[in-house]
């Protein structure tokens, strides 16, 4: 079983990771308000809304990492709240649920699926939102696996 | 599976949290326990039986275990 001293130094390379994507997201935001990525993919509709997906979600994606860069800075300063990460992370029935509703599978999907449908969006519309729609699809039966989990379990 | 977790907890006087804290997992895993919703790990049932100075069978109700 992993110590507490060894999930603070497994929490410590996460959030250096973590500051790696920060950075990366926040080079594709600055280079989207400055208007980089204007002259490349479709044009129209499509490429604003495709310019507006993409720019909101590396913003999203950037704002998710630096609230977890905070938590984890949090919990690496008080040992209350580093053990309150760590049972929250190793809760066995947390684990269980996981297991049960193809979390890891789901993630494992879920990431290439959506490198894929930005790269699509730049050569076909039909693509994009064919694989945008399995994609909001999935999250939807995931989370509802997850819920009925949490309520039976 | 049935267990005296509630039982053991209020005549302790422990809240729900404090129990979740001392063994390592959430709250709504204690909850979870007592509600006969969720049947503990070896792990979990050995650390819960510890906390209390008990043994694992004087806790949990085996009697529903089907033998094959």
């Amino acid at each position: 079983m992993e110590t507490m001293e060894k999930y603070r130094s497994r929490l410590i390379f996460r959030m250096t990771y973590t500051a790696v994507i920060v950075i990366i997201a926040a080079a594709v935001f600055i280079s989207g308000l400055t208007g980089v990525f204007d002259s490349f993919g479709p044009k129209g509709d499509f490429g604003d809304f495709l310019s507006g997906f993409q720019f909101g979600l590396f913003t999203a994606l950037m704002l998710a990492a630096v609230f977890s860069i905070v938590k984890m800075l949090s919990a690496l300063k008080s040992r209350d709240k580093l053990k309150h990460m760590y049972i929250g992370e190793t809760d066995e029935r947390s684990k269980a649920i996981c297991e049960k509703s193809g979390h890891n599978l789901f993630m494992a999907w879920c990431y290439p699926m959506l490198l894929a449908a930005i790269i699509s969006g730049y050569f076909s519309s039909v693509v994009f939102f064919t694989l945008l729609g399995a994609l909001v699809f999935m999250n939807a039966v995931h989370f509802a696996l997850i819920f009925y989990y949490k309520k039976t379990m | 599976m049935k267990s005296k977790i509630r039982e053991l907890r209020k005549k302790n006087k422990i809240s729900q949290d404090e129990l979740a804290l001392a063994v390592g997992v959430t709250r709504q895993t204690i909850t979870s326990l007592e509600c006969e919703k969720y049947t503990a790990s070896l792990v979990l049932a050995y650390k819960i039986a510890r906390y209390f100075n008990m043994t694992i069978e004087e806790i949990f109700d085996f009697s529903d275990v089907e033998e094959l």
